[in-house]
């Protein structure tokens, strides 16, 4: 243990860095998303956007008016599988 | 004593796993993550930056805390893969092993966190070394043994896409196949019936599990497909105006083409922010409601702390149960009391804050449950509109009249019981038919 308040846990990023962001005079959410990565990991903020709007709010962030928004893939996926679809199309990944 | 399996009547075949090169026992099928915790496994892997142990935290695919490299393959979620014979499940991304990683000394190093807007960038070399520094520290896995094998691919096409199978997206399945509609449903899970498989809704097990199979029974027999182990990966837009799912199932990539979307995947967890969330042995309510769904007691002692508005009522059956089961439980108690957790690798004991006054309380397990939002994800790419309510996040109702395909029901759309989830389900899928006969009725004929 070394003190740190873990707000996202798949990118490792911690509530000091949330408040660095804020002092930097990043207000909204994708913005704070933007410097500190929280969101931006594995579970691609299942785990962590709702705490992070909260936590920011508290510090007089902006209320969001929506997450961050949420993009594909929704569920971790081999690479390798995806591009099993371009195989299924040849006339268009040339 | 560390989590241990309860006793049942029913005798399940069990299989032998090798993990980091020692065997162990688990129940065919069951979620390799259980497994482990059940051999008094609870650190899994290491955080991707400082190398923080993990343990899985929610046991629903939904965090980080259970990837390992498995049959040679990296950063498999175990939460989601099923035991099986002889299956090879190894640590990743550590110097030494999950309990005892070296490279956890970055943890030290930085005990504020990495600032990567100015961090070693006064000197140029500095930066380039640093650089490489950190692509060998960071990251999660290692490439694969061998590509990935054959996918194949499979083109489906309904009227109607179901994603989730729990009392909402069942009975809309129903209601949806009982009205002529082509209807498939497509569920994560290894079996159709959502929450009403775990013990933890107001109804209470069993009779939960045998709502779960007249639901299932039910949509089959109107007519609907139920696939489950199919997770969508995203919800695309082609050029033609068509609307594709993508859906990855167990063999196979699936390319569903729908005419509308009924969308029931529930409610997510999330966390909560003091010192030591992130320790193995914090883990959510509903994945301790899933661990004994799976007959798995995740620990002796355990604190259970949560909003209890609006929650308390679920928190408190939690607590029966684990009790039931013989586990010792303090709790519920209001998460805003909870102070930090304590523990090298794992909890061992929590700080909870009341009037001023810090108490430490003994525990293995340490559940935490924070207000849930709707599972948006996959709505909002559909083009639903999600808003910050009650410091959580939720799907905006569906307009009357709207001429959106996209309808959201159950917890999603924020139902709190079985009954209200149906009952949403039912008028949803007379909305969602209604609409695609007026369309036909305007084209001169069915559609496609």
């Amino acid at each position: 243990m070394t003190g740190k308040i873990v707000i996202c846990r798949c990118e490792d990023v911690t509530l000091h860095e949330l408040d660095e962001a804020v002092a930097a005079g990043h207000r909204d959410l994708e913005s704070v998303k933007r410097f500190t990565g929280f969101g931006t990991g594995f579970c691609q903020g299942k785990q962590c956007v709702a705490l992070c709007a909260r936590l920011l709010a508290e510090r007089g962030g902006e209320v969001p008016e929506a997450p961050i928004t949420p993009r594909p893939p929704l569920h971790p996926i081999e690479i390798g599988r995806l591009a099993r679809l371009l195989e299924d199309e040849p006339e268009k990944t040339r | 004593m560390p989590a241990r399996r309860l006793p049942r009547s029913d005798d399940l075949p069990t299989v032998t796993l090798r993990v980091d090169g020692e065997d162990v026992s688990a129940i065919e099928g069951e979620p390799v993550a259980m497994s482990l915790l059940a051999a008094g496994r609870l650190v899994l892997a290491r955080s991707v930056k400082y190398h923080r142990a993990r343990g899985a935290a929610c046991f629903a695919g939904r965090c980080d805390g259970c990837l390992m490299r498995v049959d040679g393959r990296p950063s498999v979620r175990t939460c989601r893969t099923a035991a099986r014979e002889g299956m090879m499940v190894e640590t990743q991304n550590v110097l030494g092993s999950a309990e005892l990683d070296l490279l956890a000394a970055t943890d030290w190093f930085f005990p504020g966190g990495m600032n990567h807007h100015e961090m070693f960038t006064w000197a140029k070399p500095v930066n380039q070394v640093m650089q490489v520094v950190a692509r060998h520290v960071a990251g999660i896995g290692t490439l694969p043994d061998a590509p990935a094998g054959a996918t194949d691919v499979e083109d489906v096409s309904a009227d109607v896409l179901v994603v989730g199978a729990g009392a909402a997206g069942l009975e809309a399945a129903r209601a949806c196949a009982a009205r002529g509609l082509r209807t498939l449903v497509v569920d994560e899970e290894p079996e159709p019936g959502g929450w009403l498989r775990a013990s933890l809704p107001r109804l209470g097990p069993p009779s939960a599990r045998m709502l779960a199979d007249a639901l299932v029974t039910q949509a089959r027999e109107a007519g609907a497909e139920i696939r489950t182990r199919h997770a969508v990966v995203g919800i695309f837009d082609e050029a033609s105006g068509e609307r594709i799912a993508l859906v990855d199932g167990p063999r196979r990539l699936l390319r569903v083409r729908a005419r509308a979307w009924m969308l029931a995947q529930g409610r997510t967890e999330g966390a909560a922010a003091f010192e030591g969330s992130d320790l193995p042995g914090v883990i959510g309510a509903e994945a301790a409601a899933r661990l004994l769904a799976h007959g798995i007691l995740p620990g002796e002692e355990i604190v259970i702390a949560g909003d209890l508005e609006p929650r308390g009522e679920e928190l408190e059956a939690l607590a029966a149960a684990l009790r039931d089961a013989g586990a010792e439980v303090y709790g519920p108690v209001d998460l805003a009391l909870v102070e930090r957790a304590d523990g090298r690798n794992a909890v061992g004991s929590v700080t909870l804050r009341d009037a001023g006054r810090a108490r430490k309380q003994r525990c293995e397990i340490l559940v935490v449950a924070p207000r849930t939002s709707a599972a948006y994800e996959l709505a909002g790419q559909a083009g639903a509109r999600i808003r910050w309510q009650n410091g959580v996040f939720e799907v905006v109702p569906r307009d009357p009249g709207s001429r959106s395909r996209v309808w959201v029901v159950g917890g999603a759309a924020g139902a709190d019981s079985i009954d209200s989830a149906r009952a949403q389900a039912e008028r949803a899928a007379a909305e969602l038919a209604d609409t695609l006969a007026a369309h036909d009725a305007a084209q001169g004929g069915p559609a496609r």
